[in-house]
């Protein structure tokens, strides 16, 4: 697949070194952002505007499958995403960050301009982050078929009726599976013989509504409903994130540097229970005045990195239940972690996920990427004459690193068994490491 | 990203397995020779060359089973020290099969003759070439010109799978100009690219000395290798004059020389992607055709002016002199460095014309040595530049070369290469003139190696060699072909203690 990415920035460049088994061409107005991109990724590199028509076709524009403008203005993605659809791009993907685009209800991007798709990278983030809040404890969400299906991943830290016993011994509830193991950073597609132990992170997809179950087999309990939540850093992420809440009929605390914006903050948020503070977010003081102990959930999604961090620390320090950050720059991912902060999201990992969700093949409906790319939920639609069709699973000669999650068909969803058989027209959630991906392709 | 981090060093074991599998690769390069040898039932050079390739392939075989479990990607350092010290590996492995034929007796000359072969310099140590030379040895002394030319670590880089970066760093290492730009998204696409086009080039050369010129089968395909590599070994004493009377030889091989020493990328832009608008509108090309051009009609000039009919320079009528000129200045100029004349007895000012010019030799991304067009280019440019902000200092002036901006960093670069180039050609004259040798032959031989043009003035003329120097000053002009063919950087970096330590 050709596809071209406009802006090397800390997006484009995670999303370019996901895609690197593509042919890759990276655009990018800075000559020096464009050599330590090439010095990272095996891709022509053209040094250019991504607007200037000259530089595009350079690009290879004609021949394009899929053009991603992440640049970090969003005019220019715009124009760029339009311009690129025009001289012959298959596809076109715009990051725009602004709000104001987003108001109204048209959707102008796909009718009027006919960009494929425009991804908001802070309206991304505060939904990740309510996912997050609302499924609290597991480290990772994802919901696949309208929301009936769900995966999370949880850490195993105690031993329990469900560790250290072959998981074919293990009994599961119905309606849910084990789709992948996270040991030592690696992801395992698990086996009837495969054991969990303790210290290691398991990926469950079932139902939603059987998802607790097994997280009372791990010794995991839902906490219990949320009620209050702290949220440092009132920017678009912070007010959209605030809005969710309190649909949600939760307190939130709000803590906003700038005055101006305290103000509007105030204007948008209508909530009972929504409190806008004027303050900075690494005072103690303040923080303590908000008694943070009692809060849920303390989330710190500021624009700095670093006013995060501390923020998230203080309020570790002050026996915070659970604490969500916003990192930026790579760089912090791995240390904020050891830290002790329970979760820590990233803009240019959710854009890169939502980018590949559109990069697979036409069948195959939606790609969410786990644990960096180690492994990819794939959505597929069973065609008349696939290989998997009318016959029970069990006698399919299904690759290893694959397995089959959920199969969902007339608006029901459930489990996959081995005497499920699959029928033309369902759709089915495949766990896959990339490296097997092409053969789980070819059985759909 | 941390773990991208954590493998940006030096691995010895990933080294070590690259360098085991271009080991092998060379040794299956090596083996067509046994072919060659088959076909004229020589029993003497398959023996030879069944122990060389055996040796090779084993001493290749034990470099891969050392670095087998060697984890993560290649690095840039690791990339200029595979490719340097290949480059050393395959002067000493391909020497081998001519010291157990007999060609050689001493290590040295053998090393020479290798390295001579694959950096396309075309500089040979044997006197006598059709006689002491097996079909054999001439098929594997040719292919190493070929295999040269495009570059063994682009070939290794088209055929081996998934080098992701690292194949990058290994491509630029290789490949000569400033400006190496991706042809195709994948460097593995770009390298097979190139490849294939030099391929068909050399079949066409070929096919064209074999059919129109009736050169029989082997010497076409040698003397075809020798031409698209910009190489100039021939299976003749007389190099190329020996088919004096076929013109038809003398016009096909000047042309693919004047090929050979073009951007291939520009051939990929014209028959591949249909651009030939686009490739024409190159201004290095355009130099280098002008100054092919110039060139041929001043030495012409110079070879009719003030001739006397003893002169062994008067050609009689002026079509003749433009013969043997041009032949000439593309030889020399591409740095291949067959011959169909001894230039060494030319007017003198024709004879310092190619001197010179020797220096530039041809285009980036061609499979010529020397400074480059291009180079030559940016540095001239450079020089008005700095000229006409000598008395106004306020102009800011980008480099333009065509309608591309050259970056300042970028001809900082060029002007230090440049630089570089001239020391290093200083610093070896001295060391070959502190033998003994004279002026000239020193100079001429000096960048005659470095770059890769073959033969020089003097002693070491169009129709000498350079069999009557001594063991160090043949290593230290096969360490200067290396440096010529790498483009300095590749092999400098070796020498700073910096890049060995963290």
């Amino acid at each position: 697949m050709n596809i071209i990415v406009a802006g090397m920035g800390v997006v484009g460049l995670h999303i370019a070194s996901v895609l690197s088994a593509d042919n890759l061409t990276l655009i990018d107005t800075s000559a020096d952002s464009l050599e330590k991109a090439g010095d990272e990724i095996d891709a022509m590199t053209i040094h250019g505007s991504a607007v200037s028509e000259r530089t595009l076709r350079q690009a290879g524009v004609e021949q394009c499958d899929l053009f991603i403008a992440v640049t970090d203005m969003d005019e220019v993605n715009i124009i760029a995403a339009v311009r690129a659809k025009h001289l012959g791009a298959k596809k076109a993907i715009a990051r725009v960050t602004d709000r104001v685009y987003f108001e109204g209800e048209h959707g102008l991007y796909t009718d009027m301009f006919g960009i494929d798709l425009v991804i908001n990278p802070k309206f991304l983030v505060a939904l990740e982050i309510h996912k997050l809040i609302r499924t609290r404890g597991a480290v990772a969400v994802e919901d696949f078929a309208n929301n009936q299906i769900e995966m999370v991943q949880l850490p195993i830290e105690k031993a329990t009726k469900g560790t250290n016993r072959p998981l074919q011994d293990v009994k599961m509830p119905d309606n849910v599976r084990i789709a992948g193991i996270v040991r030592h950073g690696e992801l395992l597609i698990p086996h009837g013989g495969d054991q969990i132990r303790v210290g290691d992170d398991v990926l469950c997809i079932g139902k939603i509504d059987d998802i607790p179950k097994v997280e009372h087999l791990f010794g995991r309990e839902r906490h219990r409903d949320t009620r209050y939540v702290i949220v440092v850093g009132g920017g678009d992420i912070g007010l959209a994130l605030a809005r969710y809440l309190e649909a949600d009929n939760v307190d939130v605390r709000i803590i906003e540097k700038d005055r101006d914006r305290c103000e509007r903050l105030q204007e948008e948020l209508t909530g009972r229970h929504t409190e806008v503070l004027h303050g900075d977010g690494t005072n103690a003081h303040l923080l303590q005045e908000l008694s943070i102990p009692t809060c849920d959930v303390f989330v710190a999604v500021s624009q700095k990195d670093e006013v995060n961090l501390m923020a998230s620390l203080l309020a570790k320090e002050m026996r915070a239940q659970s604490c969500i950050s916003l990192v930026h720059r790579p760089d912090f991912t791995q240390i904020l972690k050891r830290l002790g902060i329970d979760s820590t999201l990233s803009p240019r990992v959710l854009v890169a996920r939502e980018v590949l969700k559109h990069v697979g093949a036409t069948d195959v409906l939606q790609v969410a990427s786990i644990m960096d790319g180690q492994g990819e939920f794939m959505e597929f639609v069973v065609s008349k004459d696939a290989r998997i069709a009318n016959r029970p699973l069990k006698d399919v000669n299904f690759p290893r690193g694959a397995m089959v999650c959920a199969v969902f068909g007339d608006g029901q969803a459930f489990i996959a068994r081995g005497d499920t058989v699959f029928e033309p027209g369902q759709r089915v959630v495949v766990i896959t490491k990339p490296k097997v991906r092409k053969a789980v392709e070819r059985l759909f | 990203m941390v773990e991208s981090i954590a493998y940006l060093g030096l691995s010895p074991k990933r080294i070590s397995r690259l360098l085991g599998v271009l080991m092998i690769v060379l040794a299956a390069c090596m083996a067509s020779s046994i072919v060659i040898g088959a076909i004229y039932h020589d029993a003497k050079s398959i023996l030879a060359f069944a122990a060389a390739v055996t040796l090779t392939f084993l001493v290749g075989g034990a470099f891969f089973l050392f670095g087998r479990d060697a984890v993560g990607a290649i690095s840039r350092r690791d990339a200029i020290v595979v490719v340097s010290f290949s480059w050393v590996f395959i002067g000493v492995f391909g020497g081998l099969p001519y010291i157990f034929d007999g060609t050689f007796t001493q290590f040295h000359d053998a090393f020479f003759e290798t390295i001579s072969g694959f950096s396309t310099t075309g500089a040979t140590v044997i006197t006598n070439i059709e006689g002491s030379l097996s079909k054999a040895g001439h098929w594997w002394r040719c292919l190493t010109h070929w295999l040269g030319g495009m570059g063994i670590i682009v070939l290794f880089v088209a055929i081996f799978p998934q080098l992701g970066v690292g194949g990058k760093f290994l491509f630029k290492s290789e490949v000569p100009g400033p400006i190496v730009e991706g042809l195709k998204p994948k460097i593995k696409e770009t390298s097979k690219a190139l490849w294939l086009i030099y391929f068909f080039l050399t079949l066409v050369n070929f096919a064209l000395l074999w059919l129109v010129s009736g050169m029989n089968w082997f010497d076409a395909i040698c003397h075809a290798f020798g031409t698209l590599a910009t190489g100039g070994f021939s299976t003749k004493n007389a190099s190329i004059a020996y088919y004096n009377e076929f013109v038809s030889v003398d016009i096909i091989t000047t042309l693919f020389m004047f090929l050979a020493g073009a951007n291939f990328a520009l051939y990929y832009v014209a028959i591949v992607q249909g651009g030939v608008k686009r490739a024409l509108a190159d201004r290095e090309l355009w130099a280098y055709a002008g100054v092919v051009f110039v060139a041929t009609i001043a030495v012409t000039i110079w070879l009719n002016i003030n001739a006397s009919p003893t002169d062994e320079h008067n050609y009689g009528n002026i079509f003749t002199a433009l013969r043997y000129a041009s032949f000439q200045v593309v030889s020399i100029i591409t740095t291949t460095g067959f011959g169909t004349a001894n230039f060494d007895m030319w007017a003198p000012a024709a004879k310092l014309l190619l001197f010179f010019a020797m220096f530039m030799g041809g285009c980036a991304g061609s499979t010529a040595g020397g400074i480059k067009v291009f180079r030559v280019l940016v540095v001239v440019k450079a020089c008005f530049n700095e000229i006409h902000r000598a008395f106004r200092p306020e102009s800011v002036r980008m480099l333009r070369v065509g309608t591309a901006i050259i970056r300042q960093e970028v001809v900082h670069t060029i002007v230090v290469f440049f630089a570089l180039f001239v020391l290093i050609f200083v610093a070896v004259t001295l060391f070959v003139a502190s033998f003994g040798h004279d002026f000239i032959t020193s100079a001429s031989s000096t960048i005659a190696c470095l770059a890769s043009i073959g033969p020089g003035l003097e002693k070491v003329n169009a129709v000498s060699n350079f069999a009557f120097y001594n063991g160090p000053i043949k290593i230290v002009l096969s360490f200067c072909m290396i440096l010529g063919r790498l483009e300095l950087f590749t092999v400098l970096v070796l020498f700073v203690p910096s890049f060995w330590r963290r």
